[in-house]
């Protein structure tokens, strides 16, 4: 059996059972065993003699009920356990400080970290996501660009190949009038394509 | 060889030096914390069915149900009706090596600076403080880590794998559908590796860590808090790759299903 008990330890401990009301003998025999878990089962032939002795120093008395002795605290008893009452305390912690208690709360917190640390990465993984998500439209949406404008620029070089093609073939029968006109159209084309694309380029982030 | 048996709840005091350490229990729980003399301080508060035979042998402590062997344990069937519970609670030196196998019980192990090995079914282990090389092997029990400074390697079927302010040289893990949580703050290199199926695998690393990623999942989506790391996608292929600080450390994951986040931790 481990030291459970300090010195004078058991004595502070029977005097505070018999506070909580009167019991007999194996009444008090019994509740130190099941407060301790079973660590601590201690003998009649531990307990008796030490209730007849805190009677004799006039902490404890008893009356005889159906045969048997019913102990209680005398209000010396009384004083006495208030005068101890720290001690008491602390001796109350180192008996829950067992080594299955110890374990209990280290479980405790370690689960109730895991949980914290579980949905705070949840969260921010959510986030990180939603993040990649939006970077990804953001992406579809310049590609997009980039196919409209190829388009564009292939319809152009296009429309460019037939203007050439048709002055090539009409200008002998054009007259100097129509050319300078047709040039004009062209240059006005020009300036407003120069105008479109460099706002754009102004326009888009 | 000492020798004792376990029926009823009992505190036993273990004088015999004690180097490592052996706990094998059906159902209840298993405790091991370090304790301060070179024996051990052994608690079983709790039993119901047959008695646990305790013995130390040449250093070695074993606390066992006798027809529960380590190699059994991951298929042990209880008899249907059959009560096997204890409660199991011991104090060791720390610097003892400990062997935890369980069928439903639930493992805690801290403060212990040797190898671990837990074996379970589908109790849920839980490690505090560990320095030595930690292996935890379970079915359906959920895994938590805390503080542990060894080289890991966790493998479970449908249990969570967590890892609390890990600073191992590696971790390695296998789930098929738990998730793996892993917040690591490496003192040196570090080497993960990870495989699930359908799990999700979150990893949180200091933003100044070296690593070399490279993660593929077949359709889970891929996430990157880091703007080292290149993402992309094809179908069959979402990766994440890249190189993070110098590139040291390694970053390795596979994953069917499960979705993929590497975050960042201590960003100002």
């Amino acid at each position: 059996m481990s030291q459970v008990f300090r010195h004078g330890a058991l004595r502070l401990y029977l005097l505070k059972l018999l506070d909580e009301q009167p019991r007999h003998g194996y009444e008090v025999i019994s509740l130190l065993e099941d407060r301790f878990m079973g660590l601590y089962a201690p003998s009649a032939g531990t307990v008796y003699p030490r209730l007849t002795r805190l009677e004799s120093e006039g902490l404890v008395e008893h009356e005889v009920s159906e045969g048997r002795k019913v102990y209680s605290l005398t209000q010396q008893g009384r004083e006495e356990l208030a005068r101890n009452v720290d001690e008491l305390a602390s001796l109350e912690r180192d008996l829950t400080a067992s080594v299955s208690e110890l374990a209990r709360d280290v479980r405790r917190q370690v689960r109730e970290s895991a949980r914290d640390l579980r949905s705070e990465l949840k969260q921010a993984a959510r986030e990180v996501r939603r993040e990649v998500r939006a970077e990804g439209r953001a992406q579809g949406r310049a590609a997009n660009g980039q196919q409209e404008w190829s388009a564009a620029a292939s319809d152009l070089s296009r429309a460019i190949d037939q203007i050439r093609e048709a002055a090539l073939t009409s200008a002998r029968l054009v007259s100097d009038e129509r050319i300078a006109a047709a040039t004009d159209v062209i240059r006005r084309a020009r300036d407003e394509l120069e105008r479109v694309l460099s706002s754009e380029d102004e326009g888009s982030p | 060889m000492s020798e004792w048996t376990v029926r009823e709840r009992t505190v036993l005091e273990i004088a015999e030096p004690v180097r490592s350490v052996e706990v094998r229990v059906v159902s209840g729980r298993v405790d091991l914390v370090p304790g301060d003399s070179e024996g051990a301080h052994l608690e079983v508060t709790e039993i119901d069915g047959p008695p646990l035979r305790v013995t130390v042998d040449n250093g070695r402590l074993t606390v066992a149900h006798e027809d529960l062997d380590w190699s059994s344990v991951l298929g042990f069937r209880l008899r249907s009706r059959e009560r096997r519970r204890a409660v199991v609670s011991i104090a060791v030196p720390a610097s003892c090596d400990a062997s935890v196998g369980v069928v439903t019980a639930d493992a805690v192990v801290a403060g212990i600076e040797g190898d671990v090995r837990v074996r379970c079914v589908s109790g849920d282990v839980t490690l505090d403080g560990a320095v030595g090389s930690v292996h935890v092997q379970t079915v359906s029990g959920d895994v938590e880590l805390r503080d542990v400074t060894g080289a890991i390697a966790l493998n479970t079927v449908s249990g969570e794998l967590t890892i609390v302010d890990g600073r191992p040289p590696s971790v390695q893990a296998k789930s098929v559908s738990g998730d793996v949580t892993l917040d690591l703050r490496p003192s040196g290199t570090v080497e993960v590796d990870v495989t699930t199926v359908s799990g999700d695998l979150t990893v949180r690393v200091p933003a100044t860590t070296g690593l070399d990623v490279d993660v593929v999942s077949t359709s889970g989506e891929v996430a990157s808090a880091f703007d080292g790391v290149e993402l992309s996608k094809r179908p069959g292929v979402h990766r994440m790759s890249g190189r993070l600080g110098d590139g040291t450390g390694r970053l390795r994951g596979r994953s069917v299903s499960g979705r993929v986040a590497l975050l960042a931790s201590g960003q100002p």
